[in-house]
């Protein structure tokens, strides 16, 4: 589902090589982890999946489409397929829970009845359903994540990409975020996790790709310094 | 599109004019002031337009008979000026009414007048009215060919001159309209770039969820059209309340030059108020596409 072929990324002003010869192939309804330490390229590797980043030379290949040659004009209809949470929510403090999440479905044209319908599914799902009228800042670290995955899933989108949703999270409140995010993940969503978090990676047991200098170093299943399968 | 997202445009636009409501006002502001100073040279520019086109329906020849024509060849002349379609008026002026007219003209000379009464040099002419001034010259032309005809007079060099002063405030007219465009559409381009980056968020937030470029960029282009009809209208407000009182303070109908009046409010307002319009929504739109372009790149 997703392939990335001998992709380097070097950025132009300061000539850092971000990521270095990477090959990676992630398939559907996969959930993996990409870790590293700061500067290893993680962020670089997510940026570059949401056609952020364009790499210096490589493929990246989505559902066996080169996105690299996609023109810009396409490019909104792409991010469609890709939900995204950030570390710091990124929700809009003057809109309701419910306007949140609404929103994302009102910028793809969703019909009003539609919207109605989904909101106070995907408000359920995420444990929220009787904050909808809430606030942003009236809400906990932990809710207020959860809006954003509400917000990310809302649109059925086939991959997931989160960079550091936990980061800014209590170690109780990121095990319900990882519980939630994993449960999205049994119903068919690939899910992709840059973290630092290594007690989460740890309990999850799930496909680790270890970044460091912009190259992968592992990239297996089990803990934050597995040593088990090989991909 | 769709009705939903015309609803969501509007009510958008709506709330970010009123979480801006200084810089808002402070654009509406600049677009009046442009515009009422631009709506000043319009209306000169207008008037000048209005005043030549009055004097060129008013513009007639005087066809000039050599000295001693017979009664014939005069009436041949006459005939053959009648004859012409572009001319819609022939009027004889014997030598008499030609010194009758001058005496009229030159009071305080009459004594000298006095003296010609007997041996009138003044020659005999047909005054002549066109259809449209525009054909005045082939007019002078043609009767410049019948037998008997001396010259023609039809004040050349006055109505050049006319028609150079009215290219000169044309010209300067789009002079003007550029380098206030150009001001109004930075004010505005400032003002709707304070909204898109307290948005930027708003912006990268819609960006990843897949939001079009155009879906982004037309709540600010409502919001700087909006801005920019606000300010039209209201110059038009204050551009016609002076036209009225600069109507009224000359009465209105004060001959300016060879009886030409000041055009009328109706042929003037309607005409700025479309311009105003029209201007206002080009200023707005094109300040906002110009402000929101660096924060579409993400």
């Amino acid at each position: 589902m997703i392939r990335f072929e001998n992709v380097n990324k070097t950025y132009d002003k300061t000539l850092h090589e971000a990521l270095s010869e990477v090959n990676i192939n992630i398939c559907e309804g996969d959930f993996v982890f990409v870790v590293g330490k700061s500067g290893a390229g993680k962020t670089t590797l997510i940026k570059m999946i949401l056609k952020e980043l364009e790499p210096t030379d490589g493929r990246i290949l989505i559902d066996q489409q080169d996105i690299t040659q996609l023109k810009r004009r396409k490019l909104p209809y792409y991010r469609r397929k890709i939900g995204v949470v950030f570390q710091d929510f990124r929700l809009l403090p003057e809109k309701t829970v419910y306007e949140n999440i609404a929103y994302a479905m009102e910028i793809v044209e969703k019909k009003s009845k539609e919207i109605k319908e989904r909101v106070p599914q995907a408000l359920k799902l995420v444990g929220l359903n009787h904050r909808g009228h809430y606030y942003p800042e009236q809400l906990s670290g932990g809710e207020q994540q959860r809006v954003s995955i509400a917000r990310a899933i809302i649109n059925n989108p086939k991959i997931i990409i989160c960079d550091e949703p936990t980061g800014n999270l209590d170690p109780k409140t990121s095990i319900g975020i990882m519980k939630l995010l994993k449960d999205i993940n049994e119903s068919g969503t690939t899910i992709i996790m840059a973290t630092h978090d290594r007690d989460i990676v740890d309990r999850m047991q799930a496909r680790v790709i270890t970044l460091a200098g912009g190259k992968v170093i592992s990239d297996k299943k089990g803990g934050y310094d597995c040593e088990d399968t090989c991909y | 599109m769709k009705i939903h997202a015309i609803k969501y445009f509007i009510r958008d636009s709506a709330k970010s004019i009123k979480r801006n409501s200084l810089m808002s006002i402070a654009s509406i502001f600049s677009v009046i002031a442009a515009l009422v100073i631009l709506g000043i040279f319009l209306v000169i520019a207008m008037n000048i337009r209005h005043i030549t086109s009055d004097i060129e329906s008013k513009l007639e020849l005087k066809v000039f008979l050599e000295k001693g024509v017979t009664e014939a060849t005069r009436t041949n002349v006459e005939d053959l000026l009648k004859a012409n379609s572009q001319i819609s008026e022939v009027v004889f002026e014997s030598k008499d009414d030609a010194l009758n007219n001058m005496s009229d003209n030159l009071e305080g000379y009459s004594g000298i007048l006095q003296g010609l009464k007997d041996d009138n040099p003044l020659p005999e002419s047909f005054v002549v009215k066109v259809k449209d001034s525009g054909n005045i010259k082939a007019v002078n032309d043609y009767a410049l060919t019948i037998d008997g005809v001396d010259y023609v007079n039809y004040g050349k060099t006055y109505v050049d001159a006319l028609m150079k002063f009215n290219e000169f405030t044309n010209m300067l007219s789009v002079v003007v309209l550029v380098i206030l465009t150009t001001i109004s559409i930075f004010i505005i381009y400032n003002t709707i770039k304070l909204t898109v980056f307290s948005r930027r968020k708003e912006i990268s937030i819609m960006k990843y969820v897949g939001a079009t470029n155009w879906y982004i960029r037309i709540p600010f282009i409502i919001e700087g059209s909006v801005l920019g009809i606000t300010g039209a209208l209201l110059a038009v407000l204050v551009v016609r309340n002076v036209y009225y009182y600069m109507l009224g303070a000359f009465s209105g109908n004060t001959p300016l030059l060879m009886g030409a009046t000041f055009a009328p409010a109706s042929a003037v307002l309607p005409t700025i108020t479309l311009y105003f319009i029209i201007y206002g929504v080009v200023v707005g739109s094109v300040g906002s596409l110009f402000s929101i372009r660096r924060f579409l790149d993400v």
